[in-house]
């Protein structure tokens, strides 16, 4: 398997360019929102307290250290808010302040584990979109990598996709393992 | 002075408007004037919105105190409030028809479409707005049944 070793500094420049880190395999499909991420079942506890919320999407608040877990997916933080469909429907987002850690697990023993100030799980974009002192841990057998110093990160959960904003100085830190570019047909 | 017990009582109070406040049903009762209370045995007791039922509870052990205006539900009781598709079970249950305050004490359980709470206390006010439980709340959240 033809592979590069890298251990490398990212610098982008522009507040608005987004550095786009695309870790799947140049084969590998993407697999887009036509097939959504099964997160089954949620778990988790309110240290504090929840306040829930009835209305036409139900709102559970939670506080003083909270966490919810599902088999893909684990969100943790100091404060959280979620918000259900109309009652009787799906969890549709988890938005968590304070401390926060996602982790994601997927396919091929590839654990994403994420920490930021905020964190918000979305089950309805399938994605989970990272803000404020973002640091990102891609553990994978093949392409393992580690992504600091970014303003805010994006994680597909349907694809192996990472999208990152570089911070207010423009840089992105990032060191790791990426495949090498598939070669063309032909050659 | 008014002192006894009754079976298949009802009790109803209603708002200077005559819009019922809360109706109380009970297979058996004991009123006591003295102490301006009633106690009552299985009872349902209906909570009203501007005469529209909004909650409606089943327990094993009810007192009414007319004075303090609070009904104490006790005996591990069940709720549902249809509108807002939640129901709970609780061990015992104060909501007091002035100031509309409830507050549910030991092992809490609050249903809310497919989420489900697991907490020491809960409280609240009618109609529910908001319910808060506390402190240390364990919960579950199923997937829809396609």
């Amino acid at each position: 398997m033809q592979r590069r070793r890298m251990g490398m500094r990212v610098v982008a420049g522009g507040l608005f360019l987004a550095a786009c880190v695309a870790m799947a395999a140049p084969k590998a499909k993407r697999v887009r929102a036509q097939e959504p991420v099964k997160l089954g079942t949620f778990s988790g506890y309110a240290k504090g307290g929840l306040d829930i919320v009835p209305g036409d999407k139900l709102t559970i608040e939670l506080h003083g250290g909270v966490a919810i877990t599902s088999p893909s997916s684990n969100i943790a933080g100091d404060e959280m808010v979620v918000t259900m469909a109309k009652k009787g429907k799906d969890l549709e987002t988890a938005a968590a302040t304070g401390n926060v850690k996602i982790v994601t697990r997927q396919p091929g023993d590839r654990v994403i584990t994420s920490t930021s100030d905020k964190g918000v799980l979305n089950n309805v974009e399938h994605q989970a979109v990272l803000s404020g002192n973002v640091l990102v841990r891609v553990d994978d057998p093949q392409n393992p990598m580690v992504i600091t110093g970014a303003q805010s990160a994006t994680i597909d959960l349907t694809s192996k996709r990472i999208s990152v904003r570089p911070g207010p100085g423009g840089q992105v830190h990032f060191e790791g393992t990426v495949p090498a570019p598939a070669p063309k047909k032909g050659k | 002075m008014v002192t006894g017990t009754a079976k298949g009582l009802t009790l109803t109070e209603a708002d200077r408007q005559g819009r019922k406040l809360y109706v109380i049903r009970s297979k058996a009762t004991a009123i006591s004037e003295l102490k301006a209370d009633a106690t009552l045995s299985d009872a349902q007791i209906t909570l009203y919105e501007a005469g529209v039922p909004n909650v409606v509870i089943v327990a094993p052990r009810t007192r009414v105190d007319a004075k303090s205006k609070d009904v104490v539900m006790w005996g591990g009781l069940s709720a549902r409030a249809p509108s807002q598709g939640a129901s709970f079970r609780v061990d015992r249950l104060t909501w007091n028809a002035g100031t509309k305050l409830f507050r549910g004490e030991g092992h809490v359980t609050y249903r809310n479409g497919p989420a489900t709470f697991w907490a020491d206390h809960m409280t609240g006010s009618t109609p529910v707005k908001k319910v808060h439980l506390g402190e240390s709340v364990r919960f579950r959240i199923e997937p829809t049944r396609k």
